[in-house]
């Protein structure tokens, strides 16, 4: 470990790189301390973040790939707890509120706006779409009370009678959903979901609130409104493709990328440890529908960011270990 | 105790730390040399920011009075000169630099009358201040200062005190009606308060009792000390020392206010100019803030250095001199780095010499270039391709052992007569290596390393106690912030270490210190652009540094080994008082160093030379060690990079291209 910490400020101390490498570290130390701490998947028995962060530069088979992981480490979008609240606030008062204005076509300049949308709040129901969504943390910060049911809508689709379903919507006077969802990638985890709110007899207007969604979620969001009329999508946060590490090269993509996707290439054999990729249970080097993510939430990581960032297997050490489903 | 914790995080000791901590932290050395602060009579103290201006004047505030008090710690200040009780204004907290934003009688002339109230809210919040001053003697530490100043502040005297003062004249009547000490308190706070109210558009109008009783800055302050004397609550002996501080935030006022900005400092200089004998001021403020011949509110006289006050240049003080022996900075920066580490609780701190036990002596010249060199120690020399073979080899077989001793060999070929050495191999010690060459070395070994590490690609190492204080340029504030830095860059290699309950001081690694010193290098160039003008000045200093390093870098001859500062006449900067001015505010913000240089030129025209502020050397690469002469630089460089500076930054709002419309107008233009 010694040797790394050495070898980090002889490359410190290097030209040309040397001053990024005294910023990527101040960087990392800034952010260990604010946002990496966070990461729930590592809390309780598992190395904390230092001692995962030198075992993930030691991934590195060689002094260049361990500069190149190093200086990856500031691309990662990381989004802590707070980031998570502040997405839990901006959905409601943004998304959602100017969703519920435009459903009760109230006029702006009513001086009663709020009251009628805080008096439809009684007749919205907020679900989360996947157990991921923290929906109980998302009632409480913006003080939504009133429904002791919130189940998540994936499991919805695979085990509740749509029947029974409706008879709910009635029974207790639900006249719109919004479904929630922290982070959302291609889209396909949550399109059973969708599917179901979307062919629901009752047809009650929906609103799909996505917290964070890549380039290619946007596009299958699109695809749903146009097949379920009832259907809205209003993310929060839309990422930009130049935040993704595609295999392809893009036109606009940071100068760095190009290191970072012969790394990626490069590393896949070590990562996967002589395993298939079905053994290992990963996608490929850039994750799941290739779709090269470059994101970490605080609650686990996404399995489209890349694998050398999560995946771990006896020839790798994960930086951010992935709590996987499967 | 952790030895996690950074002794130096908290950098400024006099602001952000409390009374009791400061009394741990203090360091006295500097007092040797500032003694005039303790003496009566007016003082301007004079200094860049961290120079320690507001740690010496926080002396003079009775909190700190009262902490050293009651912590048992001697005050530093002994005999005649610790009899002295201190009052002040910050004329920024107080609200005193917020008159000129709003009118204050629209049927007079703003330049006419602002300065009066100015100085009448000056007067009040002063002569409140020593009320509190008062009080807190009284009160604090049991009574033990007031019983050593022999302040008798019991309310008998107190309202004899409050009887004298208000039958003066310079009141204008408007303590008429107060009978006691209390009613004269609530009198003083009622006008402070009516002020900020007005200031702070809470109210509509100044009260009539104010506009009819405005005084005379500095009167009310001397009479107050004099009735304080005269009824009794303070003895003869016992001086009063006033605090302006912030007085250069006067300076900085922009637009409409920059104008009054300069009355407001007339006004505080009338006060230093009535030379009572029972009060003093006080005033810190940055060098080129304080006008060579400040000029006096309502004459057309200037105040008189010697005569009216006393001039400390802490700057000048600090500043590192030919000798080195006279140079009072190191046992400064000992004194506060050996303060700081007790604090921390580090037990087995040395009597002397600490922080050459943390940081070292450093690595030799010799090592440095052997370190930059690594295994390719071929890299240090540039062998010209007309030179014999047998040269080449030469060189490259000292650079095996001793990389700079070559690259010092390259230079001598390349010098002016002496190229035949090219022919004639030295058998022993290299001529360049010789004794009476010894300063020719001397000389370059600083800019032949900078090369060897910029021909190896490596950044060039600052490390041991010598380096650490000579990029802390006599400046107290950057020397805590390397140790801050370089701590920082040790913490990070112990982390994982088991070394909580270890207290003893560290000898840290010649590379931890390069690396802390290379990100405090970073932090004081971002730290640039912090303040107002800010970014101009960092782009003009990344334009001067770029500059300098590449043609250093490129002087394979090693000609101009002292060009990592430049030199212009006074004449010639004289005619661009624009430049001037900038560049003595680059001095005043601690983006450069200046001093006056001694021309070699045969017209003996008088120069001025500047250097980068050494703790930025790191960042762009450049020696921060002076030798030599600097570059001799014409004006119109000195404009162009002024100017390039100035057109990168902010550029003046220009009015929005107007957008061809091709919506039809609303109203149909009449035909003629």
């Amino acid at each position: 470990m010694n040797a790394l910490k050495d070898k980090m400020q002889r490359w410190i101390l290097s030209l040309p790189h040397g001053p990024a490498f005294q910023t990527v570290t101040q960087h990392v130390e800034h952010l260990a301390e604010q946002l990496y701490c966070h990461y729930e998947p590592t809390k309780g028995a598992s190395a904390e973040f230092w001692q995962r962060f030198e075992d993930w530069l030691e991934n590195g088979t060689d002094e260049a790939m361990q500069q190149t992981l190093f200086r990856l480490l500031p691309s990662l979008f990381f989004i802590g707890p707070s980031e998570l609240d502040n997405l839990y606030r901006v959905a409601f008062n943004s998304n959602i509120s100017s969703w519920l204005i435009d459903q009760l076509s109230v006029p702006l300049d009513d001086p009663n706006m709020f009251g009628k949308v805080n008096e439809s709040l009684k007749h919205t129901w907020f679900c989360p779409l996947t157990d991921s969504m923290r929906i109980n943390a998302f009632y409480h910060l913006n003080h939504i009370s009133g429904r002791d049911h919130r189940p998540d809508w994936l499991s919805l689709a695979l085990l509740a009678e749509p029947t029974k379903l409706e008879a709910f919507l009635k029974d207790y006077k639900i006249e719109r959903i919004v479904l929630l969802e922290d982070f959302v990638g291609s889209g396909s985890q949550i399109e059973p979901a969708v599917t179901f709110a979307g062919s629901l007899s009752s047809n009650l207007p929906t609103l799909i609130v996505p917290l964070v969604i890549c380039p290619t979620g946007v596009d299958a969001a699109k695809v749903w409104e146009s097949s379920f009329p009832n259907i809205q999508v209003r993310p929060v946060l839309k990422l930009r493709n130049s935040d993704f590490l595609t295999r392809v090269p893009q036109t606009d993509e940071p100068p760095d990328h190009c290191d970072f996707r012969q790394l990626a290439i490069d590393s896949f054999p070590k990562l996967l440890g002589g395993s298939t990729l079905a053994e290992a249970k990963i996608y490929g080097p850039f994750g799941f529908d290739d779709t090269g993510g470059l994101v970490v939430l605080a609650t686990n990581c996404p399995d489209n960011t890349l694998p050398l960032v999560h995946h771990g297997s006896p020839t790798w050490k994960p930086l951010f270990p992935r709590a996987s489903r499967i | 105790m952790d030895n996690r914790t950074n002794p130096f995080n908290e950098l400024y000791v006099s602001e952000t730390v409390g009374s009791s901590a400061f009394v741990q932290i203090f360091s006295p050395s500097i007092l040797r040399n500032a003694s005039a602060l303790f003496l009566p009579g007016n003082v301007v103290l004079k200094g860049m920011q961290g120079s320690g201006k507001s740690m010496l004047l926080s002396l003079l505030k009775p909190e700190v009075r009262l902490a050293y008090a009651e912590s048992d710690t001697p005050f530093p200040v002994t005999g005649k000169q610790a009899r002295f009780i201190g009052a002040g204004i910050n004329l920024t907290r107080s609200g005193a630099i917020d008159f000129g934003q709003r009118t204050l009688d629209p049927e007079r002339s703003e330049t006419e009358i602002l300065p009066v109230y100015f100085g009448d809210f000056l007067n009040y919040w002063i002569v409140f201040d020593i009320l509190s001053t008062l009080e807190l003697f009284r009160d604090g530490a049991h009574g033990v200062l007031a019983k050593e100043l022999q302040l008798r502040a019991d309310p008998e005297r107190l309202n004899a005190f409050v009887g004298t003062l208000k039958n003066s004249r310079c009141w204008f009547g408007y303590l008429d009606d107060v009978t006691t000490y209390e009613g004269f308190r609530q009198k003083l706070t009622d006008r402070i308060n009516h002020y900020l109210e007005f200031l702070n558009f809470n109210s509509d109008h100044l009260p009539d009792s104010i506009r009819t009783t405005k005084t005379t800055v500095g009167e009310p302050i001397a009479q107050t000390a004099t009735a304080l004397v005269s009824s009794g609550v303070l003895p003869e002996d016992v001086h009063l020392f006033v605090r302006i501080d912030q007085y250069e935030e006067l300076i900085r006022l922009e637009g409409r206010r920059k104008e009054y900005g300069s009355l407001f400092r007339e006004v505080v200089n009338k006060a230093l100019s009535l030379r009572n004998p029972n009060v003093s001021y006080r005033i810190g403020t940055r060098g080129y803030a304080w006008d060579e011949h400040p000029r006096v509110y309502g004459t057309v006289g200037n105040l008189e250095r010697d005569r009216n006050f006393k001039l400390i240049d802490l700057d000048e003080m600090l500043r590192r001199r030919e000798n080195p022996k006279t140079w009072i900075f190191p046992e400064f920066a000992e004194d506060v780095f050996c303060k700081r580490l007790l604090f921390a609780k580090y037990q087995d701190v040395p009597k002397s010499a600490a922080v050459e036990k943390v940081f070292g002596l450093g690595p030799t010249p010799e090592d440095r270039a052997r370190r930059y060199c690594g295994k390719a120690s071929s890299r240090a020399v540039k062998l010209e391709e007309n030179w014999p073979p047998a040269w080449g080899t030469y060189l490259l077989h000292i650079a095996e052992e001793d990389p700079l001793s070559a690259r010092l060999g390259e230079a001598w070929a390349r010098q002016k007569g002496k190229g035949k050495i090219v022919t004639q191999q030295p058998d022993g010690v290299p001529v360049w290596n010789e004794y009476k060459n010894r300063y020719w070395r001397k000389e370059r070994t600083q800019a032949a390393l900078m090369q060897i590490a910029g021909r190896c690609r490596q950044r060039m190492i600052w490390a041991g106690a010598d380096d650490i204080l000579g990029l802390s340029g006599g400046n107290i504030l950057v020397f805590v912030s390397l140790c801050q830095h370089i701590w920082s860059a040790w913490l990070r290699t112990i982390r994982g270490v088991d070394v909580e309950y270890d207290n003893s001081i560290p000898a840290l690694d010649d590379t931890v210190q390069a690396v802390g010193v290379h990100e405090a290098s970073t932090h004081w160039y971002n730290k640039l652009a912090e303040e107002s003008g800010g970014t101009t000045r960092q782009r003009f200093v990344m334009l001067v540094a770029t500059d300098l390093e590449k043609r250093l870098y490129n002087d394979d001859a090693l000609s101009y080994p002292g060009a990592n500062g430049f030199s212009v006449t006074l004449d010639e900067l004289e005619s661009y008082p624009h430049l001037r001015d900038f560049l003595n505010e680059c001095v005043d913000y601690g983006a450069l160093v200046d001093a006056p240089h001694t021309t070699k030129e045969t017209n003996r025209r008088p120069r001025r030379k500047w250097y980068l502020n050494p703790v930025l050397s790191p960042y762009f690469r450049l020696p921060h060690v002076r030798t030599k002469e600097p570059a001799y630089r014409p004006i119109k460089d000195l404009l162009a990079w002024f100017d390039a500076a100035q057109r990168l930054g902010p550029q003046p709002a220009t009015e929005p291209k107007k957008t061809v419309q091709d919506q039809p107008n609303l109203f149909q233009e009449e035909s003629s």
